[in-house]
């Protein structure tokens, strides 16, 4: 028997489309806006809401505001930044480097070092970029680290993880789901929860990190480096048995969509900087002092080294050299 | 039959149509080149050199979104000029032909240094910190706090603009990517070492 109620629910669906389609989200936006409080919240939960919501593209403030709470849940959940040093700036070097090949450029990218054994990388939107100490040491050369911060590059370029909180955020606004805290400070303490919870556990859906292994793997070629650093980082990790990359699809199926990428590549090649990656290893700086060139007067406006006092950096080189404060959380 | 006066003066008429039909694709031609030739800072700020090189001397610094006029192609570099006269090279990669989204703040922040240093294009990193909601979100975790700083330390980082060249310059990376990497100016190699202990994962 077919009942009034789903019958009323489809004529305001059919209305609602028709409205939205007439105003385009922006005028429901505002229509919205003009309405008072209760009416709005209960216009904003229904296919209306959902429909401006889902059309409504993220701002880039709003990825900003949420990738500097995902970073900071990132940091807590995995032992914590190391503070600086040779390591920190090797991968903050090879990371600007990528960065600027990318297809966002003009992001604030920021790059950091997890103090985590786990062999893993995660990234934020807006671009905070992160890869344990594990995953440094697992890496044999220069190609195969700047190959696992290119696939989190990756994600942030094509805005995966913003795809994924908005759609949390749309849901959450038809089940309502909110509590009386989190109304007092909007959704958004209990969206970054729900999204740190599932993403540290379950990653990033599964055709997404493909892309991103697509996107590292091009961004390594134009960057310069051997477009063949993460599929051989991946196959190696993979046949070493390590639970690799948690938050990260099975090995198998990812070094082979690399092989067949590289395949129709062709024949290009690129650096792998085994020297460089070892030396930084042993404590070396990514990039050694050099005097000055004769003709090169000093630039006044030259900005001081990130790790202008030498002993903090051994300081923290020191460190790097302890074990991981925890086994991840993650 | 054909008519000899007929076929000259038809060759008389369209004589001049085709030369004002190749004049004015000349002139397209010519407006095409001179607007490609301007091309734009596509990263958030780069520097001009004397010469192509990370240890030649600065020129300029230049932030994104500076037109700057091509002088000429060399591999992965490019010689530009800046519209106040200054001339210098840049990598070929960090330039777009179309004027990209510029960053207001920092636009904002690079006039105000070219204003203070008396004309020189420069640029400051800006810090920018956790949202208000985040931060609000951090403040009701104590646990998060110190990540909250930890987060905020690494946005102020970010690496002199010389070093990032150095680093693709001996690394044969980026604008170099041609040219073999400088190893001599690392250390030696020695067998690899991990930076860390990496433990298995229980």
């Amino acid at each position: 028997m077919r009942g009034s109620r789903p019958d009323a629910a489809r004529t305001g669906a059919a209305l609602t489309t028709i409205l939205a389609l007439a105003l385009g989200a922006p005028g429901c936006t505002s229509l919205i806006a003009q309405l008072p409080d209760d009416q709005a919240e209960a216009v904003a939960r229904g296919p209306l809401g959902v429909f401006v919501a889902n059309k409504t593209p993220v701002s880039d403030d709003e990825e900003r505001s949420w990738g500097g709470a995902v970073a900071t849940g990132v940091v807590q959940r995995n032992g914590g930044l190391v503070k600086g040093g040779p390591f920190v700036e090797y991968v903050e070097l090879i990371g600007h480097t990528l960065a600027m090949h990318c297809d966002r450029p003009e992001l604030k990218w920021h790059f950091g070092v997890l103090r985590n054994a786990r062999v893993n990388a995660v990234s934020a939107p807006g671009g905070y970029v992160f890869v344990t100490l594990g995953a440094m040491g697992a890496a044999k050369d220069e190609s195969e680290l700047a190959g696992v911060i290119a696939h989190e590059i990756g994600h942030v370029v094509a805005r995966h993880a913003v795809a994924v909180i908005k759609d949390m955020k749309t849901k959450q606004r038809v089940v309502g789901s909110a509590t009386e805290e989190d109304k007092k400070s909007g959704s958004f303490a209990a969206l970054m929860d729900g999204y740190l919870s599932d993403y540290l556990t379950n990653g990033l859906p599964r055709d997404t990190e493909y892309e991103a292994d697509a996107i590292g793997t091009d961004l390594l070629r134009r960057a310069g480096y051997d477009p063949d650093g993460l599929r051989r980082f991946l196959a190696r990790i993979n046949s070493g048995g390590d639970k690799l990359m948690s938050t990260h699809p099975a090995s198998d199926e990812r070094v082979a969509k690399l092989e067949a990428q590289l395949k129709a590549m062709g024949d290009v090649t690129g650096k792998r900087l085994v020297a460089r990656r070892n030396a930084v290893a042993k404590g070396g700086a990514p990039v050694p002092k050099l005097p000055p060139p004769p003709d090169a007067p000093a630039p006044p406006d030259a900005p001081a080294p990130p790790n202008a006092d030498k002993a903090d950096a051994q300081a923290a080189a020191k460190a790097d050299t302890k074990p991981a404060a925890k086994p991840g959380s993650d | 039959m054909s008519n000899p006066n007929h076929t000259l003066r038809t060759s008389r008429r369209v004589g001049p149509a085709a030369a004002g039909v190749l004049a004015a694709l000349l002139l397209v031609a010519m407006a095409s080149a001179a607007m490609a030739s301007t091309v734009y800072l596509k990263v958030r700020y780069g520097t001009l050199r004397a010469a192509m090189g990370s240890r030649a001397a600065k020129v300029a610094r230049v932030v994104r979104g500076t037109p700057m006029e091509v002088v000429a192609e060399h591999g992965g570099f490019i010689e530009v000029k800046l519209e106040d006269g200054r001339q210098g090279f840049i990598s070929r990669s960090f330039v777009a032909d179309t004027l990209p989204k510029v960053d207001q703040r920092m636009a904002r922040l690079g006039r105000a240094a070219r204003d203070a240093s008396g004309g020189g294009v420069t640029v400051t990193a800006g810090a920018r910190g956790l949202s208000p909601e985040a931060k609000a979100w951090t403040d009701r975790k104590p646990n998060m706090l110190e990540a909250a700083e930890a987060v905020e330390r690494m946005e102020q980082r970010l690496p002199p603009l010389d070093a990032i060249d150095l680093f693709m310059e001996q690394g044969g990376l980026g604008p170099w990517r041609g040219q073999p990497a400088q190893l001599a100016l690392t250390p030696p190699e020695k067998a690899a070492t991990p930076p860390a202990p990496a433990r298995k994962t229980p």
